[in-house]
């Protein structure tokens, strides 16, 4: 097992109110790693710091160190761009881009000056067959990507990141605004996505951590009380506190 | 205990229904006199309203008098204005918006901008007056009724260019980042579309209350007879607020008419521009839906 990215004693605050407390995790390369725990207890932050979405904030702040590939991400020297290229995110409410579905994958290559027919072609066709849609999609390309449905959306949002070539993926709560069957399609895709890409993913569902997750943290109050496998986590964990929110008993 | 409850929801229907029929009458009230007035100057007005009142020169005979110079130079301010001021508005409010350091200074100069807004135009009359006909020696050209103009528009550009950059939801923002695209390119792919028809309709908006403006222009001394259109920007020039100005304050009766067919004209331009932003507002709404 490779290790991808590491965490070490991060602290972020936000103004005042400090969010994560002293949170180390160490993440593995193709495996699913899921983040549980009660709401507003700093899952979405940590998610963020990864790829350094916490910089659009103006009060956010950050001590420690997060390490990807063994380069410090948080380092003056960074290129903040190419790295969220490699770590990429998909958003708890499906965020599509208000143009055509083509266009929203290949919005990624177009940034980087890939405007080439053939090859945006090919990259739009490779993403949508990845994340599932392309039978879905094939004959309306052009058609806007508003008017799919939630699921839809959401993987199409996850073509989008797999166009620019990530290596990391991070879903947050990708789910919670799906339906049974939806959700279940999702799953199933980030089942499939596992053979090559890395994938951290925060959810509510402790159905879908058991599932799908090769390793679990449990996070609460802005500390992580307990890292470790999945199944571990689930059926012996060492913490009460974390037997009480597998079962259901608060959160 | 059930019985104080249904009391109170009747009281709050009540009031609901009050509020909604003193809404009705003020509503109507405004609607009504603008409606009346309008009838007036129709009555006076459209009788007059005729080609060759587009096409004349002003007279001393009010029958050959026409609107030709008033509104060629009202398009032609109106070209300045928007050359100086949609820039402007539209950089200054991105600037603010997106690169602007939350601090002390930038919550001063908002806060004066929000201010700028409302202060009366005739001061900005004054303050063009003294900078672009004195100091800076434009006389009172076009360029000068333009510029001020612009700067009287230029804080109303500016917010609606904010607040349409506002409107834009964070997730768009966050798609484009999340995919490794600087803060420029989502803006300029991403967030300035998006924002695009608000900031249109702040735009139209602004240049519709600069066309009827007439104090500033006063101020500045545009003159109201004109018998030649202008050729370049450092022509003096008359508009039709000016013009209409003038009419109004003659004591003949049939150039009283003459101001009414050019407020007719002023009135239908300035509706045109309001409905444009209004269709415009309509039609980006339904085709961009998050
Ligand atoms: N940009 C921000 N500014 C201030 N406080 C924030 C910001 N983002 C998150 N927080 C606070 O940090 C805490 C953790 O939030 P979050 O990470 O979203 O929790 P979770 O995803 O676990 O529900 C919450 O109390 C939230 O209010
Ligand atoms: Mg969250």
């Amino acid at each position: 097992m490779q290790k991808i990215i590491e965490a070490s004693n991060l602290r972020v605050s936000f103004g005042k109110t400090q969010v994560l407390k002293n949170v180390s995790m160490t993440l593995h390369k193709d495996k699913i790693t899921a983040i549980i725990g009660p709401s507003g207890c700093g899952k979405s932050t940590f998610l963020r710091c990864l790829n350094r979405m916490n910089d659009m904030y103006d009060n956010f702040k950050l001590e420690g160190a997060i390490s990807f590939k063994g380069d410090n991400v948080y380092a003056k020297e960074t290129d903040v761009i190419e790295m969220r290229r490699r770590i990429g995110m998909v958003f708890q409410k499906p965020n599509p881009f208000p143009s055509s579905i083509y266009e929203n994958v290949a919005f990624g290559l177009r940034i980087q000056n890939i405007n080439d027919k053939k090859i945006l072609d090919e990259v739009v066709e490779r993403s949508l067959k990845k994340a599932a849609l392309w039978d879905e999609v094939k004959d309306r390309l052009g058609n806007s990507a508003l008017r799919l449905s939630g699921g839809q959306q959401q993987r199409l949002c996850i073509a989008r990141t797999i166009a620019v070539e990530s290596e990391v993926i991070l879903f947050d709560e990708p789910c919670s605004a799906l339906d049974p069957t939806s959700t279940r399609k999702i799953e199933d895709l980030i089942l499939e996505l596992k053979k090559h890409y890395t994938i951290i993913i925060v959810t509510h569902n402790m159905h879908q951590a058991k599932r799908i997750s090769d390793f679990t943290g449990f996070f609460h109050l802005g500390e992580l009380v307990e890292f470790g496998e999945t199944k571990k986590i689930f059926e012996d964990a060492k913490e009460k506190l974390t037997r009480d929110y597998v079962r259901g008993d608060f959160g | 205990m059930k019985k104080s409850f249904l009391k109170k929801l009747s009281r709050n229907e009540m009031n609901d229904r009050i509020f909604s029929v003193v809404g009705l009458l003020a509503t109507l009230l405004g609607v009504g006199v603008f409606l009346v007035l309008l009838a007036d100057v129709a009555m006076d007005g459209l009788k007059r309203l005729n080609w060759s009142f587009l096409t004349s020169f002003p007279s001393r005979n009010p029958f050959d008098a026409g609107i030709l110079s008033a509104w060629v130079g009202t398009v032609w301010l109106m070209a300045v204005t928007g050359a100086i001021a949609i820039p402007l508005g539209i950089m200054a409010g991105i600037y603010l918006e997106e690169y602007g350091k939350r601090n002390k200074l930038a919550g001063f100069i908002e806060v004066n901008i929000a201010n700028l807004a409302g202060i009366p135009s005739i001061i900005y009359g004054l303050l063009g007056l003294g900078l672009f006909v004195r100091f800076l020696d434009l006389g009172r050209s076009v360029l000068a009724g333009g510029a001020t103009l612009a700067l009287l528009i230029l804080p109303i550009i500016i917010l609606a260019t904010r607040e349409a950059l506002r409107a834009v939801p964070v997730s768009l923002r966050e798609a484009s980042f999340a995919l490794g695209a600087t803060k420029w390119q989502t803006l300029k792919y991403q967030i300035l579309p998006a924002a695009f028809p608000g900031i249109l309709t702040g735009i139209i908006l602004a240049m519709s209350r600069a066309i009827g403006e007439s104090a500033p222009l006063i101020m500045i001394g545009a003159l109201a007879y004109i018998a030649f259109l202008p050729q370049q920007l450092s022509d003096p020039f008359t508009a039709l607020p000016i013009q209409i100005f003038n009419w109004v304050s003659r004591p003949q009766h049939e150039f009283a008419v003459n101001a009414a067919a050019g407020i007719l004209v002023l009135l239908f331009i300035t509706l045109m521009m309001n409905g444009l932003a209004i269709w415009l507002r309509y039609r980006f709404e339904k085709k961009v839906r998050w």
